[in-house]
């Protein structure tokens, strides 16, 4: 905290004498209006599917498949799926984490899982999961005064993107802008106009992130996200240096809520709960030529500079190619084609009703494209994800129940072993690259595979041990387990486990949309085989136990 | 399993590679062109962006002064700084941070060499030539993962698909018993190693972890194992599967094999400190382990990837500055002593690498992205005690400050700085030339930091 002891000491900082400028943070632009006829398809009509296609669906927008998810999904079909899902309301991380008995380190992780594995909104908690990934902040790089600040203020930056999942993305952008968390972990919080004599510049973490990762990238793209190019064929910088140092100067001023207490002393502890609030002495107010060459005029207060940068930030023509893509590769498919994302990105730049970045529309138009339902592409990608390790944790435990007797879901160390944890990533670039490519096919074929970045020699023996150990070790046969072991619960695979071509139709649904494999299901059924009949429980939890490292089962299609 | 079908699981790399469309490298049964001597050279990552101007200072008056007018509040104090006295004196008096003792110790004793202010060049560039963009620089300055990526590839006309390190170890690959172990990058892969034919792999700092509950055994575990590897060992034709399937044989191969070679080797006495949360200590204690192994492993040549990371100190810079270099200095002291340990401190070259230095000037409590930056090379091997290039004016808005925040300009490249390590290590020109694609741009010759 030696910088709220400098603060104390500078001399300007007179407290009788402050102008606070408090921010809701709610957004406090209406999204620009467009002119322009929308480009719209009619809807797919809402018609039943197979029990097949809504399990492969449920991979795309929940946790994992279970059989209740499959049964309305096959019902109402894809669509009237999708708006019933919308319209749930929003189960929060916030009220999880409060509500524990005591709150330790990281337990917004067991928010996590609670959410992931029981709540009806999934849907909603998946894409919250695609934007923790894309507008990231971690528990590795924020200064925390003491777990349960840890802990709550990390769920309630969750459940800031739960809130604007189906909402706009330019109050998404705003709202994660003043986040303590975000301010402390991109360090907006106590940046502060030049002090010439001592050699003293604003700070550039925010503004250069934001824009490189969060809205636009480092390069001018088409519509459908590939680069534009100069007339000697090289990208075109959507920045430079000197737009990053202009953009420093505008987001300056702003501190913790509680800053005032924390340096009369009536406080001890930062507020990472409540949005950042403005010293506005501390605020540079000279004119600004940031992104694209606009102007933020000199006289303006901090809020008024925040909202002007960020109406200009969200008005670039990028942000819908770049955070379209993105939201395709982490839900749907790594390498959409060209065509699949403009036309995503069409819908994000205007919902059909002029509204620009209606992320409802977004996720809509790209989980009901032809490419994400016939699961094609165009011939020079190839079609599909690996799915993300923590996901396929979850995915189990959902799918197959996992209960724990105390009805927590604490387990503090799966990160070792999936090198993967809710906004723990180590740095704001996530745990992979949305560019990220394996050395072989994938990088002479120009297609990526993110999720490859975490899955390496270094850790794939930890992964495998894991899973099984959550299927052979953590299910519900286990004798006296701790009142705190989450364990998954087989007793409906183990009542179909007499007839092994019950058991794997079963699984084949569940785990794998349909699609496992003749050699996969003869590999398995001759597993199966050599437990003896009379041993169901060996041959459900042996069986899944193989399925879960399978390689088809890793791979989301 | 019988012992016939096990072995063909043994075929470290081979099978992997065909699988992954990479060329075939044969495992060696017996070292047949094997080298007569064994090199190393460790990469020691330094992720965020190392701000060494705090951690080697001016000391001399005039020096230092301008030090502390530029840095302000994040000013080592003068008092607190371990002397040193380099063989070449270039007017000044330099000491290190007082948290890095453990390397005033190693520059002390001859066993490393400081760097000044290299970093990622297109051409030598002066002040006047940036300001008035008349010489090309690289792409996207200032980003971490880009200048991460170009000081990794250093490779700027041909993509980012190869990395340096890749481009020496493929050189050598073929000669090694293990192929797949002549480049290594502990618990993250590395673009630093990629090549093509040639494979980044990534072991754990924790070293080969086996899988439990199908390694070889009796009873469940081997029909587990058996039906495992069935579906492993298939051809996919989903590429993703396919991708997924040969990264695990690969990392069941070396833990089968190369993980109870290292289960056998007498464990390091040297202590290796703490990690405190930073892990560099641990994967370097890793490094050492396989070095320690090198004989029984039939390597004569390798090329290792460690990184650090927290160096990205726009905020609380001079609370985290402490830990970060004492961290980093104490890790690097541990493992240049495990290599006299294992007798391989001659053989093995240690250097640091950060995608960029940060600027002199302060944002109040922290610092920003800057660019040249002084790195830290150890071994016996080095001829220590002494700082290779230029010192830079730390002036603000002074002759190598880009701007008017103290992001000093590199006077020495990438190219220059690894030269003659690559040379020491093997390299003849033609293997340099290639290595270092952009060589042609450089006096090539100007720095020598090797015996």
């Amino acid at each position: 905290m030696n910088s709220l002891r400098l603060l104390l000491v500078r001399s300007f900082l007179c407290l009788f004498t402050l102008s606070l400028v408090a921010c809701g943070g709610g957004g406090s632009s209406a999204p620009p209006v467009i002119s322009q006829p929308p480009i719209t398809s009619p809807p797919p009509p809402s018609v039943s599917i197979s029990d097949q296609a809504a399990s492969k669906f449920l991979f795309q927008t929940s946790f994992g498949p279970t059989q209740e998810d499959i049964d309305a999904l096959s019902d109402m079909g894809y669509e009237a799926w999708i708006d019933q899902q919308m319209a749930l309301p929003m189960t929060d991380h916030f009220s999880y984490v409060q509500a524990l008995p005591e709150i330790r380190w990281r337990e917004h992780t067991a928010a996590w899982f609670d959410r992931a594995v029981n709540s009806d909104d999934q849907l909603r908690q998946r894409v919250a999961f695609v934007l923790s990934e894309i507008l990231v902040v971690s528990l590795h790089g924020v200064d925390f005064p003491d777990p349960e600040m840890a802990s709550i203020s990390l769920a309630n930056y969750y459940d800031i993107l739960l809130k604007h999942s189906f909402g706009n993305f330019r109050d998404l952008l705003e709202e994660v802008t003043l986040n303590p968390v975000m301010g402390e972990y991109l360090s907006m919080k106590g940046n502060q106009k030049a002090i010439p004599e001592e050699n003293i510049l604003p700070d550039e973490n925010f503004a250069r992130e934001m824009m490189q990762l969060f809205t636009i990238g480092l390069h001018e793209l088409n519509p459908d996200a590939t680069p534009k190019l100069d007339s000697v064929g090289q990208p075109i910088p959507t920045y430079d240096q000197e737009t990053i140092e202009e953009m420093a100067r505008v987001f300056t001023g702003w501190h913790f809520a509680n800053i005032y207490e924390i340096v009369t002393g009536q406080d001890d502890r930062p507020d990472f709960m409540n949005p950042m609030i403005v010293i506005e002495e501390r605020h540079d107010r000279g004119q600004k030529t940031v992104l694209g060459g606009a102007i933020i005029p000199a006289e303006q207060n901090a809020d008024e500079d925040m909202t002007d940068m960020l109406d200009i930030v969200f008005n670039h023509p990028n942000v819908a190619p770049f955070i379209s893509k993105q939201l395709i590769q982490k839900l749907v498919t790594s390498n959409p084609s060209d065509a699949f994302v403009q036309r995503v990105a069409t819908v994000f730049e205007n919902n059909g009703n002029g509204v620009r970045g209606d992320l409802k529309s977004v996720i809509k138009a790209l989980l009901l494209d032809d490419e994400a339902i016939t699961a094609t592409t165009s011939a020079d990608k190839i079609y599909g994800k690996l799915k993300e390790p923590l996901i396929r944790m979850a995915g189990l435990w959902r799918t197959f129940n996992a209960y724990s007797a105390n009805g927590e879901y604490r387990l503090t160390y799966f990160n070792e072993f999936l090198g993967q944890s809710p906004l723990e990533a180590h740095h704001v670039f996530n745990f992979f690259s949305p560019f990220y490519s394996p050395q072989g096919s994938f990088v002479d074929n120009g297609w990526v595979a993110p999720e490859f970045e975490i899955h390496t020699e270094a850790n794939q023996a930890k992964m495998t041990n894991f899973m099984q150990y959550l299927v052979l070790s953590q299910n519900h046969l286990k004798a006296n387990p701790e009142a705190n072991e989450i364990l998954i619960d087989l007793s409906t695979e183990i009542t179909l486990a007499e007839n092994v071509d019950t058991l794997l139709d079963h699984y084949n649904l569940m785990l794998f949309g349909g699609d496992m494999s003749n050699e996969l299901r003869t590999i398995t059924k001759d597993f199966i085989n050599t437990f003896p009949i009379d041993r169901p429980d060996q041959r459900a939890i042996e069986a899944l136990g193989l399925l879960v490292v399978a390689p088809e089962f890793m791979v989301q299609d | 399993m019988t012992s016939m079908k096990r072995r063909e699981f043994l075929k470290l790399g081979a099978a992997s590679l065909i699988g992954s469309g990479l060329v075939n490298f044969p495992r060696l049964s017996f070292a047949q062109n094997a080298l007569p001597d064994y090199k190393a050279l460790v990469c020691v990552f330094l992720h965020g962006g190392n701000d060494a101007f705090n951690l080697i200072v001016p000391t001399d008056s005039d020096g230092y002064a301008e030090y502390s007018n530029a840095r302000q509040n994040l000013s080592v104090e003068q008092s607190a700084l371990l002397p040193i006295s380099p063989l070449t004196n270039d007017g000044h008096t330099y000491g290190l941070h007082s948290a890095a003792s453990s390397l005033h110790e190693l520059f002390n004793n001859g066993k490393m060499a400081v760097m000044a202010n290299t970093g990622n060049l297109i051409q030598p560039i002066t002040r006047d030539e940036y300001r008035n963009k008349s010489v090309p620089v690289p792409t996207e300055l200032f980003s971490h993962n880009n200048q991460q990526d170009q000081w990794k590839t250093i490779n700027l006309t041909s993509g980012q698909n190869s990395g340096w390190g890749g481009r020496v170890a493929s050189i050598y690959a073929s000669q090694q018993t293990e192929p797949l172990l002549t480049g290594l990058s502990v618990n993250s892969r590395s673009l630093w190693l990629r090549n093509s034919g040639f494979l980044d792999l990534s072991v754990s700092a924790d070293g080969f972890d086996e899988y439990w509950f199908v390694k070889e055994g009796e009873g469940y575990e081997n029909k587990r194992r058996t039906a495992y590897l069935d579906n492993l060992y298939r051809e996919y034709a989903n590429q993703f599967e396919q991708e997924i399937a040969v990264t695990n044989q690969r990392t069941l191969e070396l833990v089968e094999s190369v993980g109870s070679v290292l289960q056998n080797t007498p464990p390091l006495n040297t202590v290796f400190p703490e990690d405190n949360g930073y892990g560099l200590s641990s994967q370097l204690r890793m490094v050492a382990n396989m070095i320690a192994a090198r004989d029984t492993l039939g390597m004569s040549r390798q090329v290792f990837f460690v990184e650090m990371g927290g160096f990205d100190t726009h905020d609380d810079h001079n609370q985290d500055q402490p830990n970060l270099f004492g961290t980093l200095a104490d890790s690097l002291k541990a493992f240049y002593y495990a290599l006299t340990e294992v007798g391989a401190a001659s053989d093995v070259t240690t250097f640091t690498a950060s995608e960029f230095g940060r600027t002199l000037t302060s944002n109040g409590d922290g610092t920003d992205h800057g660019w040249g930056n002084h790195q830290l090379v150890i071994g016996d091997a080095v001829r220590g005690g002494d700082i290779y290039g230029t010192m830079p004016s730390l002036e603000i808005g002074g002759v190598d400050d880009s701007g008017k925040r103290g992001r000093i300009i590199p006077t020495t490249s990438v190219e220059q700085y690894v030269h003659s390590m690559l040379n020491w290590y093997g390299l003849d020109n033609n293997q340099i030339q290639t290595v270092l694609p952009n060589h042609g741009a450089f006096d090539m010759h100007k720095i020598n930091l090797m015996i």
